[in-house]
């Protein structure tokens, strides 16, 4: 879902630009407690991991059926793994790496920042709070809870940031927004497979052997 | 590691273009994509590898994320003192 340049008008490219670094302003003063604490250094490393991950991951371009494929985005992962205001910094850090290898426009990283940060990360965030909620009245483990209501949060948020990518195309005129939506849509309803399976087991994995770098945890009240 | 290892061996199986470039694609074809106008050359485009771009990414990313962190970190618990 990487936005190349020229694809979008001045106006809207602007307008997420604002958006965007407003987003990562208030997520900077509204990051969680944890990395306040004396021993937040501890976090760095695994935060290098991450990085790691989410980078590495976007490189792996599954096959989805229709001659296309798709890429992890990891928007609702590092939300759940670092809180969703952590998530847009870190996506918009990672998107202006990957713009320097031409993977996505330099002019587009603020609309390439909300859709996969803001919207996959914030939203796809509350998305998985709402699902943990919902399976907190089952009787299943706590790391089953998370890890499904990753799976089903993340799938949902990338189809909505497919949507809103559609919009955005559409508004900027490059290709009529009747066509531009639900191709976008349609393509991400597969696509988003890929992005719920991985995403839910990196967060299985990293809470079976690290459950305390979720640091989210009290958040998602996870009982 | 070894998630990163996974990554980087299955991770050009597919040559196909994404969700986005595909709807591009189906729309315009390929040589209009190819020919958008950027207002810059990406400064490690000239990598054609794409295992040493990757290597040279997920360093990157490391590097500047931890970098990031441990400012705002530092910041954080500085405006506490």
């Amino acid at each position: 879902m990487h936005i190349p340049d020229g694809l979008l008008d001045p106006i809207t490219t602007l307008v997420l630009w604002i958006v965007t670094i407003t987003f990562m302003i208030l997520g900077y003063f509204r990051m969680g407690r944890m990395f306040e604490k004396e021993d937040s250094e501890k976090l760095i490393p695994y935060i290098g991991v991450l990085a790691a991950i989410i980078f590495a991951f976007q490189f792996v371009n599954y096959p989805v059926p229709g001659g296309t494929s798709g890429h992890l985005v990891g928007g609702t992962l590092v939300a759940i793994i670092l809180g969703p205001w952590a998530s847009v910094i870190v996506l918009f850090l990672i998107l202006v790496i990957q713009s320097l290898f031409g993977d996505g426009g330099i002019t587009a990283i603020g609309a390439n920042t909300f859709n996969m940060g803001i919207i996959s990360g914030i939203v796809g965030f509350y998305l998985v709070m709402l699902f943990v909620r919902i399976l907190n009245n089952t009787s299943l483990k706590k790391e089953l809870k998370v890890t499904i209501a990753t799976a089903i949060g993340s799938y949902i948020s990338i189809v909505l940031a497919s949507f809103i990518c559609g919009i955005e195309i559409g508004i900027s005129g490059t290709i009529p927004i009747e066509i531009a939506v639900p191709a976008m849509v349609f393509w991400h309803i597969l696509i988003g497979i890929g992005e719920g399976i991985i995403s839910a087991l990196i967060v299985y994995y990293i809470y079976k052997t690290k459950p305390d770098f979720i640091t989210t945890e009290s958040i998602l009240k996870v009982k | 590691m070894v998630v990163i290892a996974v990554g980087f061996t299955i991770g050009f199986l597919s040559e196909n273009p994404d969700g986005l470039e595909r709807v591009l694609i189906d729309y315009y074809g390929e040589e209009w994509l190819e020919n958008l106008f950027s207002p810059w050359i990406p400064f490690l485009s000239w990598i054609t590898n794409d295992y040493v771009a990757g290597i040279i990414g997920v360093i990157l990313s490391i590097t500047v994320l931890m970098g990031t962190f441990y400012l705002i970190t530092r910041l954080k618990k500085k405006k506490l003192e």
